[in-house]
């Protein structure tokens, strides 16, 4: 599949997100796993709408949410009920929390820090990988019936070896989108993977 | 399985194919076809002996299932043998099990397969699971490891056990417990073991242990050692490292002769072992470092991981058979329990020794937490895989909260008592019955009566705790041996408690759950809560709270006895116990270096009223601080100690202005030693990953471009602040470091904020002592009186 990626300034991200949301898989990649960008828009689909936030990386700061809901209505808490969470600390529970969200339909899903469990270097690469498999999988089929949008973070270089994740979800998205000043995976490797993050 | 033909093969195989299909146990025309031999062969009776002692180490061995040595009760060191079949459970679509099946046929060690109904905590109806029984737990992992690659998407349980605690599950036993043993006097074997202690015993009885202790001449990071310094009981004997096949005859004969059952050794993983394998490779002469002949030196490597969002390297570890290894400068809390703490930690997690002095307290809570849930029939599984139930965003922000804390009225203050919860967490874990697979409490109430894993393994764990605590108020002097034992065990006891509420949260811990990590810090929340309104109720004054712990003071209360109502009135109302730390004759919380306006939790320091000192959050804690600037701060500290009540401080004050005043004219005079001026810190990515690099990584580049010796993530690098460029030192470069080179405007800054600290509740501002440790202010002693008089 082509995959589009463009570059947004990251306050400009969410404003770039045109609601309503059409069925997808969308890829953010930036700083902090483009969280704040990722949970600013949380706050305004939230308005009127259920959201599902399946948090990888234990970012769900919903203190950044209430703050960025108290601008926008009167009634924050009513909209704080719209999300519904659900955190995963391994890669393990991403699967299992990605294969359980499979039924959702007609609401956006936010899946925050998608990777960083999948670098856990207590989890054999080769595990890694093969849960990773499952979890692409399941994105699609979350994304024919609801828009996903996944936040990653640049891969740090102690899992450099795992780079071949970002590839395959590169590869498995309908969009790659790039926060501008994203500095690339890590700086000793940028020769190896010019490729990816290429704009052209 | 050789002996095995094509029609015994048939026959388990059409037994496997219906073995899904029905619910029938297979379990013993199975366990026939495996292994013929062991069950059809006329074996002799063999000749029995009856003894007595304690297990030293317990590891698995290929052949004889688990080796195990004694201390008798006549003081021999005897290894006998253990048969030690073990299990482990698979579940999965019925077709992959089926597929499990035959993939186990040509295993070798496999005993038995049958379908069993088991509890698995995070699922509210039993497992349908298929059993594995494997002869021996050596092939039981390797049987484990070569089919989960090929069989990846099942849920395993049970699979990665260490044998201990396999072993510990099936006799009960742990390091140092206390065995009757029937043995097979012919071939070692043992026929029945029975253990006639308990972990839980408070005054548990175990012999003397030989104790070698070597330490190289010095530091090996600093310098190459020359010597070895070998000492065993009261004698001592240096030998030289110059020759290396006399240093290894002479180790080798006095092991011979000690026949140690510990070697406690100072760098003896990543210096001394290593420099002893390497002069074995140039001599040929082999080092006979191990009781058990037949094993090597089995060496774990080194690793570096997250822990409590801190970076932590640790080394590789040099592990032996037959006796102990510890290395006290790679064992965790060696420092704050040293040996007895390590002995009781191994007791009650039943970690071998040489791992329970290595390990931090999470892995002993581990083990515990997997015995229980083996004693309990409970699967422990391999891969923890149950999600968070979805919560709203409101939820989460009720219920992910930590520790309640109330910040501090800055300023000194008078007669201020210290109470808190007796270990807060693990009191809330058990009295709430709080578990990953029980309904959890909404405060401290449990929701349900029958306790769950975490609760059963934490409470004797608890109540042991409390039973020392209560000997050692016993003991009026605390140096005395049997004192110091007895706190180094409570100490023990108490960091495995401390994790345990950790743990609850840790995303690898097997029975971790979040949302039981949350009712725990709810509940906290809950009784300091109700402390603090019984306080209040009581007419004292609330001055800071601390997640456990709470400051109050009340007019006309000084002694313990005056506070005693409102202790009871908290344990009453809340069911856990709180007692007293102490009351202050006076503390001061301090504020934030940055604002004085803002009250800092937890940064304070005060005298209690048997003079001893109490200090958190400030200098003298920190561990990346000189020496020369602790023992500073600490020097003022205990000269304010010797006031009699507050309103003596004036009496003291000028003079620990004098200890500050004297500290700078020594660091001036070039007297203060170099290492005591030595930083520490700790590096927390690869060296090349730093863009604005810090002083540490300044230190630790400089150290790999001159030795060539790298600081990994985790690694602590220690160094000088410096004149000129560069503006480091790295301490672990060979050489002297002059005096004139060392930055001392640096260091007067450092211990003008050290004793600014200890001025400040004085009135005394950090510039003005800035500024005179920088010889820009002239402050009179007499001044400092004034400052004092005006707080009175």
């Amino acid at each position: 599949m082509e995959t589009t990626i463009e570059l947004y300034a990251s306050d400009k991200t969410a404003i770039a997100l045109q609601q309503p949301l059409s069925c997808g898989f969308l890829v953010l990649y930036g700083p902090q796993a483009a969280t704040p960008q990722l949970l600013q828009l949380c706050a305004n689909l939230a308005l009127n709408n259920a959201v599902r936030i399946l948090d990888c990386g234990n970012r769900s700061d919903m203190h950044l949410v209430a703050r960025e809901l108290r601008g926008i209505t009167r009634d924050p808490a009513a909209a704080m009920l719209n999300i519904h969470l659900s955190r995963a600390f391994t890669c393990y529970q991403t699967e299992a929390l990605l294969s359980e969200s499979r039924s959702l339909e007609n609401m956006p899903v936010l899946i925050l820090d998608l990777l960083t469990t999948f670098f856990d270097e207590s989890v054999q690469k080769k595990e890694a990988e093969r849960l990773f498999g499952n979890v692409l999988d399941h994105i699609r089929k979350i994304s024919r019936k609801n828009p996903v949008l996944v936040g990653v973070k640049p891969i740090p270089e102690l899992a450099v070896s795992r780079i071949d994740l970002i590839y395959q979800l590169k590869e498995a998205a309908d969009q790659f989108q790039q926060l501008q000043n994203t500095p690339l995976i890590t700086e000793d490797d940028k020769n190896q993977q010019l490729p990816l993050f290429d704009s052209n | 399985m050789q002996l095995l033909n094509a029609s015994v093969f048939r026959n388990i195989r059409r037994i496997l194919l219906s073995l899904f299909e029905k619910k029938v146990s297979i379990s013993n025309c199975f366990l026939f076809a495996v292994s013929p031999i062991r069950y059809l062969k006329k074996t002799p009776l063999p000749m029995k002996t009856l003894l007595k002692g304690w297990i030293l180490d317990i590891y698995e061995d290929e052949t004889d299932g688990v080796r195990i040595w004694f201390i008798t009760e006549d003081y021999q060191r005897i290894c006998l043998r253990q048969y030690l079949p073990v299990r482990f459970y698979a579940a999965g679509p019925r077709e992959r099990l089926h597929q499990y099946c035959l993939a186990m046929q040509g295993m070798p060690g496999l005993m038995n397969l049958s379908r069993e109904n088991k509890r698995d905590v995070f699922k509210p109806e039993p497992v349908c699971v298929l059993q594995i029984e494997m002869d021996n737990p050596v092939r039981q992992r390797i049987c484990f490891q070569r089919l989960k690659k090929d069989f990846p998407d099942l849920t395993y349980y049970n699979a990665d056990l260490a044998v201990h605690i396999h072993h510990a599950a099936r006799y009960h036993t742990f390091p140092l417990a206390f065995c009757s043993v029937t043995c097979n006097s012919e071939n070692q074997e043992i026929l029945n073991l029975e253990v006639l202690n308990s972990r839980w015993d408070v005054t548990p009885l175990h012999p003397v242990l030989r104790i070698l202790e070597i330490e190289p001449s010095c530091d090996p990071n600093k310098k190459k050692p020359d010597s070895l310094r070998l000492s065993y009981q009261h004698h001592a004997q240096q030998i030289g490292m110059r020759d290396p096949a006399n240093a290894l005859n002479h180790i080798n004969q006095l092991i011979e002769k000690i026949d140690p059952d510990m070697i406690q050794t100072k760098w003896g993983d990543d210096w001394l072992f290593p420099e002893l394998l390497e002069m074995e490779n140039a001599t040929g002469i082999p080092l006979k470092i191990n009781r058990d002949e037949e094993r090597k030196l089995f060496w774990k490597k080194e690793i570096t991981y997250y822990s409590y969002g801190q970076i932590v390297f640790r080394g590789r570890e040099a592990h032996l058979f037959g006796r102990c290894h510890i290395d006290t400068k790679n064992a965790v809390m060696w420092s704050d329990y040293h040996l007895d703490g390590a002995l009781e930690s191994a007791r009650v997690t039943t970690l071998p020794i040489e791992q329970a002095a290595r390990v931090s307290p999470g892995s002993g809570i581990s083990a515990m937490q997997m015995i229980t849930a083996l004693e309990q029939d409970v699967l422990v599984p391999e891969q923890k895989q149950q999600i968070e139930a979805s919560k709203s965003a409101l939820d989460l922000i009720q219920f992910d909260r930590g520790g309640l804390i109330y910040q501090p009225r800055t300023g000194l203050h008078c007669n201020v008592a210290e109470i808190d919860f007796t270990s807060m967490y693990p009191a809330v874990i058990i009295n709430g019955n709080i578990s990953p697979e029980v309904p959890l409490p909404d405060g401290l109430k449990p929701a349900s009566n029958i306790l769950g894993v975490v609760p059963l393994t934490l409470k004797p764990l608890y109540e042991k705790r409390v039973l020392i605590k209560e000997k050692l108020l016993h003991f009026p002097d605390k140096n005395i041996p049997l004192a110091k034992s007895y706190t180094a065990r409570a100490s023990a006891l108490k960091w495995l408690l401390v994790v345990c509420f950790g743990f609850l949260g840790y995303k690898n811990a097997r029975f971790g759950r979040i949302e039981a990590h949350e009712a725990v810090t709810r509940g906290g929340r809950e009784a300091l809560l109700i402390a603090k309104e019984t306080s209040e109720e009581m007419d004292f004054e609330v001055l800071h709270m601390f997640v456990d712990a709470l400051w109050i003071q009340k007019s006309g209360c000084k002694k313990v006895s005056d506070f005693q109502p409102v202790l009871d009135e908290i344990s009453r109302r809340t069911g856990m116990i709180i007692s007293m730390d102490g009351i202050y004759r006076w503390i001061a919380f301090l504020p934030s270096r940055s604002n004085d306006d803002q009250p800092v939790p937890n940064r304070y320091f005060g005298i209690f009223e048997d003079g001893s000192l109490k200090i958190r959050g400030i200098e003298a804690r920190r561990r990346d601080i000189p020496a020369w600037i602790i023992e500073t701060q600490l020097e003022m500290l205990n000269c304010l100690s010797k006031a009699a009540d507050a309103r003596k401080l004036p009496d003291y004050l000028p003079k620990a202005f004098r200890i500050f005043h004297d500290a700078l004219e020594a660091i001036n005079a070039d007297k203060i030693p170099p290492e005591k001026l030595v930083i520490t810190n700790r590096i927390s990515r690869k060296l090349s990953e730093y863009k604005a690099p810090t002083a540490a990584v300044r230190a630790a580049r400089q150290l790999l471009e001159t030795t060539g010796k790298n600081t990994a993530p985790g690694q602590k690098i220690r160094y000088l602040y410096t004149i000129g460029t560069p503006d480091v030192f790295a301490w672990e470069i060979p050489g002297p470091i002059q005096s004139e080179q060392i930055d001392k405007a640096k260091y007067r800054e450092l211990l003008a904020r050290a004793a600014g600290t200890i001025l400040y509740p004085f009135g005394i501002n950090a510039k003005q002592i800035s500024d005179y440790a920088q010889g820009g202010l002239q402050t009179e002693f007499s001044y400092l009186n004034s400052k004092v008089e005006r707080i009175y």
